[in-house]
């Protein structure tokens, strides 16, 4: 048993003790209880832990565990103390949970450090190709294993200074160290894949503070968060290959290219600084009998700091519950959120080659159909969705219960193909006990979408040239270029379904205290079937079982088996191209 | 070239908890779990009669002799996990237990992917607790 599997066990224990802070602080008696382990842990490993241990430090050879826990009060503050050590400073985890004023002051203060193993690819299925036209791999840091070491520190306050309101203010920091596999790449002469030790230092710090307002039947809390990442490790740089042309291995190729091995080194595998601001309101009112409406208000501000280019989410929800006498309530939704990304302007350098048949020439002076070659990228993030939903729920028994939704989804884009997408969505679940040892339940959803996002024109170039280029070359008026392949492409496509049905159902038979049963099956099947040159689906089964048995005061067994079984259906495509 | 194909993966999870008393001072525990996992592309048929009908690549041709030898193969996966812990917990006073417990995992990484992950490890962990 590790210390770590140990801790979460108490950890759950601090947390419900917590949580419980308001209530025992009002018991006048003080009293301080806990636990203190130490121990040692014994390994002997064999082969690659990063599958079997990829969160574990599970080193080879012994470590000492030690293991602190205490919780109490004194009469004025309920306290909850933890401290845990693996032997290694990547597996230790410490906290702090206090309470006082009646539940009126909350803090605490929590930090676990923890071993991530990380995959080191060594690239040696590469060295394909014929003739001079290779893909090949250099690994500069062969054999290496690479991790990254994951700290988290987290400190949260709560003060309630009259009855009405509340302020509370939270710090959150993630500190992530460590070295991981960087990949670049040269092309042309050929593709040459090169991995590097990069070496990461990431700092997260969330700082969030707010107020929250009780008055009768209304509340309302306001938040405002700001968040900052910054990669502290240095940014690797790579020397391109010399741009040469694939089977002669002339330098006649640079003007194919925006930089090669002239251009000196260059920065790859950059992580830049990011920030992110965020406002939000939220309100509810307590409705006579047990109805209720409440609503929130979001808007928060994204920004690459090294591009200095941003993104913003704008966004609100309204929910209305409406009780129907004692046995049934309807409730009814409305969302409506818009994602802005500013779109970047790729200025595309442009070289000349030195020799050959374009030598002095850019690529779009040899060949003008490309123009223009400078863009402004568009994400796929940019859009504004708008959800409305209305579930009725019925309770025909004491035992019984029905759910009815319905909900619809638009979305809307400005920069792509496909401007808008609808999909209605129908709903059904129920939960019958027919005795006290039976419980049912069942689920089903069905959403039909009409024109589902999707590239247009991604993929199945029309077939252009049907023989080899004359001598093998690819200047000329009869030489293809691969941006006429592009241009011609005809195949749109898309993973978003047009039609998806899901149906869950779920028995538990319990005949007495010693003994249960359970069993559950889910399944799920989405299509598209509008794609104009394949179809694309998705379907999804996963059974599962669970037994409970304790045939004796002193022997349980519990035992259980799950199985998901995932087959996507899609089209493969690719350019076939002589070079 | 464009052609109908898919991806299949299935998991397997599998657990086993034993709880026995053997005593009014002792307990004694097991636990297994097992996990078996493969993934592969299905229904993958890349060749070259499909391309173009009737007529023959180009000798130097790169593209669809490296895709279609590396894509018939990608992300083809197979492991098997086992993880057993058997321990027991004694409780040598009120306030003092001896925690003891034997660990194994094995993980078998049948059809290896950009490398081998087969590994295993035998763990033995004894502890002294103190509750007050």
């Amino acid at each position: 048993m590790s210390m770590r599997l140990v801790l979460k066990v108490t950890l759950g224990l601090v947390l419900v003790a917590a949580l419980s802070g308001s209530v025992l602080a009002q018991a006048p008696q003080s009293k301080t209880e806990g636990i203190v382990t130490a121990g040692a842990l014994a390994g002997s490993n064999d082969g690659s832990q990063n599958r079997l241990n990829e969160y574990e430090v599970a080193k080879d050879g012994t470590l000492p565990q030690f293991g602190a826990q205490v919780w109490g009060n004194n009469g004025t503050f309920t306290f909850d103390l933890l401290a845990s050590h693996g032997g290694d400073n990547r597996d230790q985890k410490y906290g702090a949970f206090l309470s006082g004023g009646g539940g009126r002051f909350k803090a605490s203060v929590t930090f676990d450090r923890f071993l991530h193993r990380l995959d080191h690819d060594p690239l040696d299925y590469m060295e394909a190709g014929i003739g001079n036209f290779v893909v090949r791999a250099t690994d500069h840091d062969p054999g290496s294993d690479y991790s990254r070491a994951v700290g988290m520190l987290n400190t949260n306050v709560s003060v309630a200074a009259t009855k009405n309101v509340e302020f509370f203010v939270s710090h959150k920091m993630t500190l992530r160290d460590g070295v991981h596999q960087g990949l670049t790449m040269s092309h042309c002469s050929n593709c040459h894949v090169e991995s590097f030790a990069r070496q990461m230092d990431e700092t997260t710090n969330t700082l969030a503070a707010g107020a929250r307002v009780n008055a009768g039947r209304f509340t309302m809390d306001y938040t405002f968060e700001n968040r900052t990442l910054d990669e502290h490790g240095p940014t690797p740089t790579n020397t391109y290959d010399n741009a040469v042309h694939p089977v002669s291995l002339l330098d006649i190729f640079l003007n194919r290219v925006q930089y090669d091995d002239a251009n000196g080194a260059l920065p790859f595998d950059l992580v830049p600084k990011q920030t992110k601001v965020t406002n939000t309101v939220r309100a509810a009112y307590a409705l006579p009998g047990d109805g209720a409406i409440s609503g929130n208000f979001t808007h928060s501000s994204s920004n690459n700091d090294y591009a200095d280019v941003g993104s913003t989410f704008t966004g609100g929800h309204a929910r209305v519950t409406i009780p129907l006498g004692k046995r049934a309530y309807l409730k009814g939704l409305f969302r409506k959120y818009e994602i802005e990304t500013e779109s970047v302007f790729v200025d595309v350098v442009e070289q000349t080659t030195p020799a050959g048949p374009g030598a002095g020439l850019t690529y779009a002076q040899m060949y003008p159909a490309m123009l223009p070659l400078d863009y402004y990228t568009e994400s796929t993030a940019s859009r504004s969705p708008t959800e409305m939903a209305l579930e009725f729920a019925f309770r025909p028994g004491k035992r019984s219960s029905i759910n009815l939704g319905y909900e619809y989804e638009e979305i809307t884009r400005e920069s792509f193909h496909v401007e808008k997408s609808t999909t209605n969505t129908i709903k059904a679940s129920a939960y019958w006990r027919p005795d006290k040892t039976v419980s049912l339940r069942a689920r089903y959803e069905q959403a039909m979408t009409s024109d589902p996002y999707a590239n247009i024109n991604a993929a199945k170039p029309a077939a252009l040239q049907l023989v080899p280029t004359p001598g093998g070359m690819p200047f000329g008026p009869l030489s293809l270029q691969y941006f006429e392949m592009y241009d011609s492409r005809m195949a749109n496509l898309s993973s978003i379904p047009t039609d998806t049905v899901f149906v869950e159902g779920t028995a538990a038979w319990s005949p007495s205290q010693t003994f249960t049963v359970s069993g559950h099956y889910r399944y799920r099947d989405q299509k598209n079937d509008e794609l104009n040159y394949s179809t694309w689906g998705h379907d999804l089964h996963m059974p599962g079982v669970e037994v409970y048995v304790a045939p004796t005061p002193r022997f349980t067994m519990a035992a259980g088996w799950g199985y998901q079984k995932d087959t996507l259906d899609t089209v493969f495509s690719t350019l076939n191209f002589g070079g | 070239m464009l052609d109908q194909a898919g991806y299949k993966s299935e998991n397997n999870n599998a657990f086993l908890n034993l709880q026995f008393l053997a005593g009014a001072r002792t307990e004694v525990f097991a636990t297994t779990m097992y996990n078996s996992g493969n993934a592969t592309i299905r229904d993958f048929v890349y060749d070259s009669s499909n391309i173009i009908p009737g007529t023959a690549l180009p000798a130097g041709a790169l593209d669809f002799p490296l895709m279609s030898s590396s894509f018939a193969g990608f992300s083809d996966l197979d492991y098997r996990t086992i993880i057993q812990t058997i321990g027991a917990n004694f409780r040598a006073t009120n306030n003092v237990l001896i925690n003891t417990s034997l660990s194994f995992g094995d993980l078998n990484d049948v059809k290896p992917f950009l490398y081998d992950t087969t590994g295993s490890r035998v763990g033995f962990y004894a502890g002294l607790s103190w509750v007050f």
